[in-house]
């Protein structure tokens, strides 16, 4: 099939251009689970438990930002491939006097022990309030479960490790992980508030990239018109933008 | 932070700048393209601002030294804005290469002012605040010379060009430490940046200068090579949250020396006097191609190498041994006169570099406080590397670790050749272009990358056995430029193999960039979490302190009593804001480059007890207390010390976080 240089010009201008609209949108509007505090550093971790339906392990913690999804460390006994399905119930305070939000997972023995365990939050969670979460272990589990925990963590002041429903070791606490599910418009929106600086950082890291990708792009199609060498010019920085975004956090 | 004061900072910082435009346009009358113009005039100008300001400060008073210089070099930088505008030097690069020349630098730029601001706000890292910009601080409120903020009856063992330059901007500005501090460094690094550009494209070309400057502001470890090794998944399931908490590590190698990126946030008065140094590499190259004015070239080359030693001695040596090897290459090719000359500059920058007050003088000059340095002649470490070095050991790296107890390796040991494959390349393939295509345009930037790599393994600095590996940082560097060199020779050679040699110098480059690339997308994350949980009420504290009398000295309670405390985040950093920020001195004795043995025993003794010999040697008159961080012990000796009418409540931040006592001692009750 031939095609005419102005039809491919056309096609290469409409192309970028999509390209480039599309990889932004993308970028700005695409929901992704931004992380909103620090997991435990590996040699910090212990493992609690065996816990159970009856040695409820449950910890009370503040949150820094509203919270959709909250991470935490589960060591399934048993057989490699062996699984138990695990609730977690966020509560207004240790009373359980009223269910904030619900999660279930059901996390997998494996050789690494402690796994990583996403409990998506059925409601997100308001920020810088306290809550109370419990895992719930079903009756009917055969295998004994750990959970991971951290010791005297200066991050988790003022919150507080329960077993059984009662307050345990004072310096213990859970290691979790909270994650708040926001598209990158409103993330950075929401750093501009509290971070502007490094939303200036953002912003200026930006436009310096951009100007190295109309540099490369008038480089590159010298022979092109000015709406292809702006479309290459606006797409490589989205694509490479959307790469990166997908990459780190989805 | 106002962005008045910001603006203002940035102006005054600008100020040597275009005055080094008007000198550049003086002493090469021929230059008349506007990009070699306007990159040369960042290094001769902040070279010529530097000296020119620390001469007078030997016999005048600050006030009227920095003034005097500030009028000076406003008179040639307006002068400068006029001859631009009369003679109309062209802009010859193309809006293409123009646009990518000016992103990356705005990369580069935002690189350096994230790393800084996050060592200053975010606790990233702590010597640039603690010492140097504490340095500073107390040279904008104080007098010449300046004391030692942790030893205040004392002169410190250290250079202070690079502070003074930052004190000047104070004092002239009236503008915040912060402020005065980000704009001189992010002048002198765009000041590298256009000093490398401007240098080598008046050697070779444009594009030879685009490389070397990218491959010497990138160039890092390759420890972007180990990032399949990150603990991803493992124990968060969040690259972003993995990758951001380690980006310093992919910066930084085993050696413990660091990229060019993250120097702006550990040791700004490096990255200010590698300005000035490729000011003096312009004006050197200048004089070799012939310039008529010879003598002034020569003059000015020798105060910017001058400058360069004063504001981080370090270079010196690196300096010495190129134009020691330049001169031997005119000697070669029997240009006596341009041999001479060249020995001349490397003399006159020695005793130039002597002039400013600092620790090259004081040991150049045998007195108490140059005792204090120790060197030691080692060759027996030939051919080695420090593998511990500055604030983060790379034993901190989960990619690359030497065991603990080895604080030397070869440089042909496996981690060293995992480390910096691409040095090796850049050095064997730059031998290969002097020897094979007589590119002998190359020897300098060679020998002196060669000469910082060599160094650490012939001599030892006794006192801080860690400062050795300094040289390591700028001999990275610099082999970052070769690589650029290398790689632009690769890329414009043509025949048979040209896609075979431009693929060679394409992985060159992403060997020397690969860890500043894979890092820079997480450099905004720096600034996120803070190690000061008080920050706003340290620097009410801070405004407290700095409203009084200049001269304070203060106890700060809890905090640090030794240098390795003074360098850390604990105790929420109120530390580094007292001294710092607030310009009080906290008479801990840092170390051995004061009288850290007497201060240091004084101060625990206050320290522990609040006693009152102690306190009076050291002439305490300021407690600073964060309540809600002391211990139960240090909580009822305050309370006996108030009952006992030794401390009198000054001062109270707006959330109580902090307190400011006034000490009474017998002698002022």
């Amino acid at each position: 099939m031939n095609i005419s240089p102005a039809k491919f010009h056309t096609l290469a201008l409409a192309g970028v251009w999509i390209l480039g609209v599309l990889s932004w949108a993308t970028a700005f509007l695409l929901p992704l689970d931004w992380p909103v505090s620090s997991m435990t550093d590996r040699s910090a971790l212990i493992p609690i438990g065996p816990v159970s339906e009856f040695v409820v392990p449950g910890q009370l913690f503040g949150t820094p930002e509203a919270v959709s999804a909250i991470d935490v460390l589960i060591r399934v006994g048993g057989p490699f491939g062996a699984s138990t399905p695990v609730g977690m119930a966020v509560y207004e305070d240790v009373e359980r006097t009223s269910l904030v939000a619900r999660s279930g997972a059901e996390p997998v023995s494996v050789p690494a022990g402690l796994a990583v365990i996403r409990f998506d939050l059925d409601v997100a969670i308001d920020g810088n309030r306290r809550f109370y979460l419990e895992l719930e272990i079903p009756p009917d589990n055969p295998w004994p479960i750990f959970v991971g925990g951290t010791r005297d963590d200066p991050r988790r002041a003022g919150d507080y490790l329960y077993l059984e429903r009662r307050p345990g070791w004072s310096d213990q606490d859970l290691a979790y992980q909270f994650f708040r599910r926001q598209t990158g418009i409103q993330r950075f929106i929401h750093i501009a508030s509290v971070r502007p600086e490094m939303a200036w950082t953002i912003v200026l890291s930006l436009v310096a990239v951009l100007g190295m990708s109309a540099g490369l792009s008038l480089l590159a199609l010298r022979n092109y018109g000015w709406m292809t060498i702006s479309g290459a010019a606006v797409a490589l920085p989205g694509l490479a933008l959307l790469a990166l975004l997908v990459w780190l956090l989805l | 932070m106002s962005p008045i004061d910001l603006t203002l900072a940035f102006v005054l910082a600008a100020v040597p700048w275009l005055a080094g435009v008007r000198l550049v346009m003086w002493l090469a009358p021929g230059e008349s393209r506007l990009p070699i113009l306007l990159g040369a005039g960042g290094g001769v100008g902040i070279g010529a601002f530097l000296l020119a300001l620390m001469t007078p400060l030997r016999f005048l008073p600050v006030e009227i030294a920095a003034r005097g210089v500030f009028i000076l070099f406003v008179v040639l930088a307006i002068w400068a804005a006029v001859e631009l505008h009369r003679r109309r030097p062209g802009w010859d690069i193309s809006s293409g290469w123009s646009m990518l020349v000016f992103g990356l630098l705005g990369v580069v730029v935002v690189g350096a002012a994230i790393n800084f601001a996050s060592g200053v706000w975010n606790g990233a890292t702590h010597e640039n605040l603690a010492v140097r910009m504490a340095m500073t601080a107390h040279m904008a409120a104080g007098d010449w010379p300046p004391a030692d903020p942790y030893a205040p009856g004392v002169e410190r063992l250290y250079r202070y060009t690079a502070q003074g330059w930052g004190a000047s901007v104070m004092r002239i500005g009236g503008v915040g430490l912060f402020e005065a501090v980000l704009a001189i460094t992010i002048t002198s690094v765009v000041a590298i940046f256009g000093g490398i550009f401007a240098t080598v494209a008046s050697l070779r070309s444009y594009l030879f200068g685009l490389f070397a400057a990218a491959g010497f502001v990138t160039a890092a470890h390759a420890s972007f090579l180990g990032l399949w090794k990150a603990p991803i998944g493992e124990y968060s399931v969040s690259r972003g949250e993995i990758l951001a908490g380690l980006d310093r590590e992919l910066v930084q190698g085993f050696t413990g020396s660091h990229g060019f990126a993250l120097l702006p946030g550990n040791d700004f008065t490096n990255v200010v006097a590698i300005a000035a140094g490729f000011g003096g590499a312009f004006l050197t190259v200048q004089l070799l191609r012939g310039s008529s004015a010879r003598i002034l070239l020569a003059a000015l080359a020798a105060v910017c190498f001058g400058a360069m030693a004063a504001a981080a001695e370090q270079t010196l040596p690196i300096a010495l041994a190129t134009l020691a090897l330049l001169a031997l290459g005119c000697a070669v090719r029997r240009d006596w006169r341009a041999a001479l000359t060249v020995t001349l500059i490397a003399a006159a920058g020695v005793a130039l570099a002597l002039v400013p007050q600092g620790s090259l003088s004081a040991i150049a000059f045998g007195s108490e406080v140059g005792s204090r340095a120790s060197f030691g002649f080692t060759p027996e470490n030939f051919l080695t590397l420090p593998t511990d070095a500055m604030l983060y050991s790379a034993r901190t790296s989960p990619f690359f670790t030497v065991p603990a107890e080895q604080v030397r390796v070869s440089f042909f040991s496996p981690i060293v050749l995992k480390e910096f494959p691409w040095v090796f390349l850049a050095f064997g393939l730059g031998a290969y272009f002097i020897f094979r295509a007589r590119r002998f345009y190359l020897v300098p930037f060679l020998g002196m990358a060669l000469t910082a790599f060599l160094i650490p393994g012939l001599f030892t600095d006794r006192v801080y056995p860690i400062n050795i590996a300094r040289f390591t940082s700028v001999g990275v560097y610099l082999a970052g430029l070769v690589a650029g060199l290398v790689a632009a020779e690769l890329w414009t050679r043509s025949g048979r193999y040209r896609t075979a040699y431009r693929a060679v110098g394409v992985t060159l480059m992403i060997l020397v960039m690969g860890s500043w690339i894979a890092s820079a997308p997480l450099w905004p994350a720096r600034l996120y979490d803070t190690a000061n949980a008080s920050l706003s009420e340290d620097l009410e504290v801070a405004a407290f302190l700095r409203d009084g009398a200049y001269g304070r000295r203060a106890l700060v309670l809890p905090g640090p009593t030794t240098l390795a405390d003074v360098i850390t985040d604990d105790w929420e950093g109120q530390h580094k804001f007292v001294v710092a920020f607030g310009a009080t001195s906290i008479p801990l004795g840092l170390d051995a480059y004061s009288e850290g043995g007497w201060y240091g025993a004084h101060y625990r003794r206050a320290y522990d007890t609040l006693d009152p010999e102690a306190m009076e040697a050291l002439g305490i008159d300021t407690v600073v207390v964060a309540p809600q961080l002391l211990s139960a012990d240090q909580a009822e000796m305050l309370t006996r010390a108030e009952l006992d009418d030794r401390l009198v409540l000054d001062f109270v931040s707006s959330d109580g976080a902090r307190y400011v006592y006034a000490y009474l001692s017998d002698d002022n009750d």
